[in-house]
């Protein structure tokens, strides 16, 4: 055997025994590390074997060379032209890559169950060539997908209040197909999130079920013991913190919340009632004792009739904060020159209450 | 008797000499000024919210989102240039002092074969270090500027929203994790000992290669294997997920990859929890660097076996 031929065998198997022999010593030390790194959820878990086959060359190549987050971050781009074009089972694919790649990022979860249970279920409601059954069917199937995607997310990431909340949103979203029951089962995780609007609409959800009134006057006690000065910013809150206590089926030595506890301001508490008077009706919140309260107030503050529900029923909120001073001022105005009536105009943006929780 | 001495074995100064003129060598080669305007130009792409204007999707609404996908592209530009720089430059040496016939003046100097990889290894290293050092530079200034934005940006939302104080300063805090921190800075030090260790690969795969393609082409195989390692090693140690029991000659394989490659996802593991503005300790760090030492240590004892003897 010439000495180069030796030369290489020797080295072969120098570098081979070398490299088993450390390798026999690191290896239970990188496993350890590796499954330390996993459990605290900062090394991502392998991506499934199903999900190879789903991956084009592009993301293959990217997850290969140790890029899956930048390949997450650019298959977002991909998966939005599917959602401009609406081909929503590409949609779907990518989402499916993307969350395999980084199965931590809530970000994505969020998205590619809000782009199944709404975009695609909106585009099944509405898309003319197919029959009315077959619009409904479909518009459920996305609305199931969509669920079924937020919850595959927090089998990765069980501490996230944003997903839970959104499987709620979507389910409670009179726009689509509310399951109230779901949505309440959804919000329920989240009553102790620290984001106020997600603490409150577990209670806003159940005060809309009949037979759930208990239940939810007990939340919103509760919510008013915890953090309650916050809650009480809110005019929803406030209307259900009264009309929740007007309930006559309520335990002995329950609370019952006045108006005067409530509020400084008859007149706040008024256009807040009637306001959320409109929304019970076309809602279904709870009304208790709702219009007793109203027409108690109207008497004690002297609501003029074209305020009066009874009287003029009307189907937009009153907008203005100071809306006796505006009406006031309208009514001057009307006087010198006729006009329309000033609460009919579209309420100030700063009076939508805001409850999307973005 | 001092003029027969044979010289140490390995000697810093002689190490440092030789990484000099190797820093010399790879600043004259083109190709490193090919790659950092790239790698710089990817970088500063970010501060110009090009992709903001290319695209209108939804990561333009979340500002943790947006921080991160900053973070994400950097990082990756970062891993991409300093691995690919390290097998290249690594892979070039060598050949080139052939080439040049350098090798030959060097080597029948009293320089020991183990100076001369070192030092070969510590000037692409150190090249590597300041590319990133600079990347890393131009990624903390650019994601400091758009953390504030955004900092801004949220804290007059909530505001507007009436959120009490403390919320307030928890979502600026929760905006301020994604932004430039030490976390992120471990991120790219992960970046930085997985290029050290590609060049140690390429170096002991140029000690017995015949050419620079074939260096460098094993080196990216070793690359991608690397990746998958640690599926390979899982399955030494656990069951399958899905019930199967790994058959002998799976383990086989598997037991030949581990052993021979090294754990490349460990590195990426820490610079993604990095951009996800995980939590990474100090000891993950060190754990980390003491792995990259144990591979480079590896890396360089054999490259200086099989080049130790090697003819010219």
């Amino acid at each position: 055997m010439p000495m180069s031929g030796f030369k290489t065998i020797r080295n072969v198997i120098v570098i081979a025994g070398t490299l088993a022999a450390t390798g026999y010593w690191r290896l239970p030390v990188e496993q350890k590390f590796t499954e330390d790194l996993r459990e605290r959820k900062v090394m991502q878990p392998q991506i499934e074997v199903g999900t190879w086959g789903e991956m084009g060359q592009t993301s293959l190549a990217g997850a290969v060379g140790g890029l899956r987050t930048v390949m997450a971050s650019m298959l977002t781009l991909a998966a939005h032209s599917h959602f401009e074009e609406n081909e929503w089972y590409d949609l779907e694919k990518d989402y499916e890559v993307i969350t395999a790649l980084e199965p931590y990022n809530e970000f994505y979860w969020d998205h590619g169950g809000w782009h199944l249970g709404y975009n695609a279920a909106s585009w099944a409601r509405h898309y003319e060539e197919y029959s009315p059954t077959r619009r409904r069917i479909e518009e459920r199937h996305f609305l199931e997908k969509g669920d079924a995607f937020y919850r595959r997310g927090l089998k990765f990431i069980p501490e996230s209040n944003r997903l839970w909340f959104e499987i709620g949103a979507m389910w409670s979203n009179e726009y689509k197909r509310p399951d109230l029951e779901r949505a309440a089962e959804a919000f329920a995780m989240v009553r102790n999130s620290p984001n106020p609007v997600f603490r409150r609409r577990f209670l806003i959800t159940i005060a809309k079920i009949p037979g759930r009134e208990i239940e939810a006057y007990d939340e919103v006690m509760r919510l008013l013991g915890a953090g309650g000065r916050f809650h009480l910013m809110t005019p929803t809150f406030r209307c259900l913190l009264l009309v929740l206590s007007s309930n006559p089926d309520l335990r002995a030595g329950d609370l019952r919340a006045e108006v005067g506890q409530v509020y400084d301001d008859k007149d706040k508490a008024y256009q807040d009632l009637y306001n959320y008077r409109i929304r019970a009706l076309k809602e279904g919140f709870y009304r208790g004792k709702l219009d007793e309260m109203l027409r108690e107030l109207i008497v004690e503050i002297e609501v003029p009739d074209e305020l009066n529900p009874f009287l003029n029923p009307r189907v937009r909120p009153i907008g203005a904060a100071k809306w006796r001073e505006a009406y006031e001022r309208r009514k001057a105005a009307e006087a010198a020159k006729e006009g329309p009536d000033w609460f009919l105009k579209k309420p100030e943006e700063s009076e939508i209450e805001d409850e999307t929780g973005s | 008797m001092s003029q027969n001495r044979s010289p140490s074995f390995v000697s810093p100064r002689r190490i440092l000499i030789i990484a000099q003129s190797t820093v010399t060598q790879l600043v004259r080669m083109k190709v490193f000024y090919f790659l950092a305007p790239v790698a710089v130009l990817i970088v500063g792409l970010q501060y110009t919210d090009a992709l903001s204007i290319l695209y209108s999707g939804p990561e333009t609404l979340a500002p943790q989102q947006e921080l991160r996908m900053h973070k994400n592209i950097c990082l990756g530009t970062m891993m991409v240039f300093g691995v690919m720089f390290a097998i290249v430059a690594t892979a070039l040496l060598i050949p080139r002092d052939i080439e040049d016939r350098t090798l030959y003046t060097i080597l029948c100097k009293p320089v020991p074969r183990m100076d001369y990889l070192l030092g070969k290894l510590f000037g692409v290293i150190f090249v590597i270090f300041i590319a990133m050092a600079v990347m890393d530079a131009l990624m903390v200034g650019t994601l400091h500027f758009r953390t504030e934005e955004k900092m801004a940006q949220a804290t007059a939302y909530m505001t507007e929203l009436g959120y009490p104080e403390e919320e307030v300063k928890a979502g600026r805090a929760e905006i301020a994790s994604h932004g430039p921190t030490l976390i992120l800075q471990y991120g790219v030090l992960a970046h930085f000992l997985k290029a050290a260790v590609m060049a140690a690969v390429a170096l002991l795969i140029s000690t017995f290669s015949t050419s620079t393609l074939f260096t460098i082409a094993i080196s990216m195989m070793v690359w991608v294997i690397g990746a998958f390692q640690s599926i390979a090693r899982d399955g030494l140690f656990n069951d399958a997920e899905y019930g199967e029991i790994p058959t002998t000659a799976d383990r086989i394989v598997g037991a030949m990859v581990s052993v021979i490659f090294p754990d490349f996802q460990l590195f990426e593991a820490i610079s993604d929890g990095a951009a996800r503005a995980e939590e990474i300790l100090q000891s993950d760090m060190m754990q980390l660097g003491g792995l990259a030492g144990l591979y480079l240590g590896i890396y360089v004892v054999l490259s200086w076996f099989v080049f130790r003897d090697k003819e010219f």
